[in-house]
């Protein structure tokens, strides 16, 4: 087992106006009791809506959020014991992991590897073999700010893997991507997955998901609703494909919006 | 904090530095600006004033004399028109051509005594007019000149002899060194100040908010990194770039100091004397300077760090930071203003200490005391920041929270009722009632003698008072207002005890290591004592052990307890404590007693506990005002002085066990009441 995530939530307080000068805490899950398993070889989806609590969850999982309450344990090692060690073994990407624009490709890598403590001689021939697998030849020395989104995108990948970690963290990665290189994210889960790594994904785009996941999980308002194989999904709603299966399930808890 | 990497916070640091000085914009602020702009602000401004200068002097200026001409005044004026260059008017109403600008200034006439006494009616917010003002005096000074010699010959004396029968001249001896040393010392510290900051301001708001804006945070905290590597490593290099750009202004600024001197020089001495710069003497006090810049940069750094840290962007980051750039102004000044020396109280306070000794070393004036403590406690503060730093930048609240950590910048409507106070609220009520009390406390003891430490003590109160309201905190938690059972009080007051023995012991020690004027403590005495016994009791005791207790122990201890664990929480109070008391020679003994008054209030859970043990203190310091046979008995038993060791250990022992029962006993009512609380 890689990863074992045991009824994490979160909680948040936001501030409601109860009355027209008062102002009180309120608190709310972003994400509720969550149980789920990942194996090393698994694509492991996590679907539903905006809002649902996806990125609250994966960040979690990332080590960069304190779940409330709950344990998340990545090769028998929890989080909350050592958080630093727990990062060491995993690549997290998402929307907001943006990189350093004025330094080159080549330069991050390199600042990056002296960050996870990696020898420098291994970071070395680590750069050229990753630069080689995903084509970074032509612009490794240029500037991030130069970049094409596509080529910024390949380098975010690059990054997440120069310390090889044993579990992949993808938030949306293909969102707003055109279709090379969404292709090319796509590309290299299924790539991984075959070395035995295990890559944890969301994203709203159920038919992406529905090609590449071998497991699926749909969650909505922080909570679970289903989790199983895309097949078994279908089967269980009766349905041909992942979107309808998850509507039906949405339907069967009358919160479908309109 | 168990592997600290030091491997990782350099690598931070590279990182910050490869991407601060791959800016332009950071690049031309730091380096071209100073060099250009002061040598331009130093051309436009003497051209502009001397051109001022030059046609305030040709103008001939309209005035009124309000009164017929004496044929000798007459005269004077007539003979004397190009020194005067007065253009004498008669307007009907002199005071309404006053006030319409028609004429700049107009002289009265009465006759007081027999005398003739003139009133010359000017605006001073008028230039001319006081030009004018000026020309006339001279014509009546001359005209008194007349008149006395006038008398003396009549009576048959010789008016030189009688009127100045000594003659003097005033010549300066200080070397040209001194000069330029007191010149640069009255505007260098002040000006080198701002360049820090301003020299720090880019970079601490760009490693930080820039990082939130540019979204490059979130890639940063899946790196494997603990708080102190990587704010260790933002920190180093903002300091650096603030160190470089404050040494490049500095440079920038004795060039321009150098240049302004000698052409000073050439115009006093008809341009014949070459500035005697020997620039041997200056190497020591400018070596002290740049360790002075390095100090102070750090200092400076970590503290813009903690607060462009709160900011969610650059706009907001510079919003909180145009206060603070005053808040730094105000105390530079100090350099300004002639009577405020570099002494063991003044040597604490951050940056006006670090103005006092540039100022200091450039009248080629030191001593080690003062310089240790100014550097000793400019590093203290800044290890402070750092910790701080480290602990609040990884905090998610920061990160992704939508409330600031800061509410008191936010507008009231958005503060959620009955919030805890957080820690930035906090540090900034305490360091702007710091400010505020440096500037006010003198003010109210000149104006109102020993009563002023009551108003300073209101001052002390309503802070946290109107914070709290602002924040609508919940008044009862915050300020911890509960009735402490007996057994409390006494626990307290035994805390106290062996508090009071510390505090003596340790105020003794620093005494025999910094020997410090005797005068300088019973001056202290002296202000603190008041007209009778009951109004000092009332006034040092009564009133700051509510005051300072509801501060320190209520708002400051609270806020911190939310952000901070309670050791380092306890810690940090009783530091802040010991700090606003503003000597250095009081810190040791008042952080004992404000570790230990919070000490007691956390087990208590009762602010009347710490108020109590807070009032026997000072009632006891009080009382021996007035017996001073009394204050000589307290002060010597548990004392160091040196000779004797044994005594002191003696009570450094008493002092454990006092403390050891004293917090049993509040120890045992906190486990009792723990259920009853939540």
């Amino acid at each position: 087992m890689v990863l074992t995530v045991q009824e994490i939530s979160k909680k948040f307080v936001r501030s409601v106006k109860t009355d027209r000068r008062k102002r009180e805490r309120e608190e709310f899950y972003a994400v509720n009791r969550l149980s789920f398993q990942v194996e090393a070889g698994d694509i492991f989806g996590v679907l539903g809506p905006n809002g649902a609590g996806k990125t609250t969850l994966l960040r979690m999982l990332g080590g960069i959020m304190t779940p409330t309450s709950g344990t998340v344990s990545l090769l028998g090692l929890k989080v909350k014991d050592n958080p630093n060690a727990y990062k060491r073994a995993i690549g997290y990407l998402s929307g907001n992991t943006k990189l350093y624009g004025r330094m080159t490709p080549r330069e991050l890598l390199t600042i990056f590897g002296k960050l996870y403590s990696i020898p420098e001689a291994v970071t070395k021939s680590r750069i050229q073999e990753i630069i080689t697998m995903l084509k970074l030849e032509d612009f490794a020395d240029n500037r991030i700010e130069k970049l094409s989104t596509g080529q910024t995108q390949r380098v975010s990948i690059a990054r997440c893997l120069i310390h090889s970690p044993a579990l992949y963290i993808f938030d949306e990665p293909t969102l707003g991507l055109d279709v090379l290189s969404s292709h090319a994210i796509i590309d290299f889960m299924l790539k991984e997955r075959q070395k035995g790594k295990a890559v944890v994904y969301s994203t709203h785009y159920m038919e992406e998901a529905e090609t590449i996941c071998n497991k699926i999980l749909f969650i909505h308002k922080g909570v679970a609703i289903a989790e199983g194989s895309p097949e078994s999904l279908k089967a269980a709603t009766n349905t041909t494909n992942i979107r309808d299966a998850f509507l039906t399930l949405i339907k069967e808890r009358g919160e479908l919006l309109e | 904090m168990s592997n600290f990497r030091f491997q990782a916070l350099l690598a931070i640091f590279k990182k910050e530095i490869l991407d601060i000085f791959r800016d332009k914009r950071t690049l031309a602020i730091m380096i071209l600006l100073p060099l250009i702009l002061y040598p331009v602000i130093l051309v436009v401004a003497s051209q502009f004033s001397i051109m001022m200068m030059q046609s305030r002097e040709e103008k001939v200026l309209d005035v009124a004399f309000a009164f017929p001409l004496e044929p000798r005044l007459e005269t004077l004026l007539k003979e004397q028109e190009s020194i005067y260059k007065l253009n004498l008017r008669d307007p009907g109403d002199p005071a309404q051509a006053l006030a319409q600008k028609e004429i700049l200034s107009y002289v009265t006439l009465e006759k007081t005594d027999g005398r003739d006494s003139f009133k010359i009616y000017y605006n001073s917010s008028d230039g001319d007019s006081r030009t004018a003002s000026d020309r006339i005096s001279m014509v009546l000074e001359d005209y008194k000149r007349l008149l006395t010699e006038d008398l003396l010959l009549k009576a048959g004396l010789a008016a030189e002899s009688v009127l100045e029968p000594i003659a003097y001249q005033e010549i300066d001896t200080a070397g040209d060194n001194e000069k330029t040393g007191f010149f640069l010392g009255t505007i260098l510290p002040f000006l080198m100040i701002i360049a820090l900051v301003t020299g720090a301001m880019y970079p601490a708001i760009d490693v930080t908010s820039g990082e939130k804006e540019r979204g490059t945070l979130e890639t940063l905290l899946t790196l494997p990194l603990s708080g102190l590597e990587l704010m260790g490593g933002k920190f180093l290099a903002v300091a650096l770039v603030a160190v470089i750009s404050a040494l490049i202004n500095f440079f920038s600024l004795v060039l321009v100091g150098i240049f302004l001197l000698r052409s000073l020089a050439v115009q006093a001495g008809g341009g014949q004397i070459p500035l005697q710069l020997d620039l041997g003497t200056l190497i020591l006090p400018f070596g002290l300077i740049l360790i002075c810049i390095l100090i102070f940069a750090l200092f400076v750094s970590a503290l813009i760090l903690c607060i462009t840290c709160f900011a969610r962007s650059f706009k907001e980051a510079n919003n909180y930071l145009t206060p603070v750039m005053i808040l730094f102004m105000l105390p530079a000044m100090a350099t300004m203003i002639p009577g405020i020396t570099l002494n063991t109280k003044t040597a604490a306070i951050p940056i006006v200490n670090i103005c006092l000794l540039i100022r200091d070393a450039l009248a080629l004036n030191y001593s080690a005391v003062n310089m240790a403590i100014v550097l000793l406690s400019n590093l203290v503060y800044t290890i402070m920041a750092v910790l701080i730093l480290s602990k609040i930048y990884n905090s998610e609240n920061i990160l992704f929270g939508t409330g600031g950590e800061l509410n008191l910048l936010e507008s009231r409507r958005n503060i959620i009722t009955g919030s805890k106070i957080s820690c930035g609220d906090c540090l900034l009520v305490y360091f702007a009632g710091l400010v505020l009390l440096f500037y006010i406390s003198p003010l109210f003891t000149r104006k109102f003698g020993f009563y002023g430490i009551a108003l300073t003590q209101a001052v002390i109160l309503i802070l946290p008072l109107l914070a709290a309201v602002y924040l609508k905190a919940d008044f009862k938690q915050t300020f911890w207002l509960k009735l402490p059972a007996i057994r409390d009080i006494v626990g307290g007051l035994l805390l106290w005890a062996g508090a009071f023995i510390l505090a003596n012991l340790s105020a003794s020690l620093l005494l025999y290591l910094f020997p410090q004027n005797e005068e300088v403590v019973e001056q202290l005495g002296l202000v603190l004592k008041g007209d009778s016994l009951w109004a000092t009791l009332l006034v040092v005791a009564l009133l700051p052990a509510i005051c300072e207790e509801l501060f320190f122990r209520g708002f400051i201890f609270s806020s911190l307890q939310g952000s901070v664990k309670t050791i380092p929480a306890i810690g940090i109070t009783g530091l802040l404590f010991a700090f606003y008391h503003l000597d250095f020679i009081r810190l040791a003994p008042t952080f004992i007693l404000g570790v230990l008054f919070t000490l007691a209030l956390y087990r208590s859970g009762s602010i009347l506990v710490p108020m109590i043990m807070h009032f026997a203190n000072n009632a006891l310091a009080s009382i021996s005002l007035f017996y001073p046979a009394m204050l000589e008995k307290i002060n010597s038993i548990p004392a160091f002085t040196g000779h004797n060791v044994l005594w002191p250990a003696i009570f450094l022992l008493l002092a454990a066990l006092l403390i050891f029962v004293g917090n049993r006993l509040l120890t045992v009512q906190k486990a009792m009441s723990t259920d009853g609380n939540k």
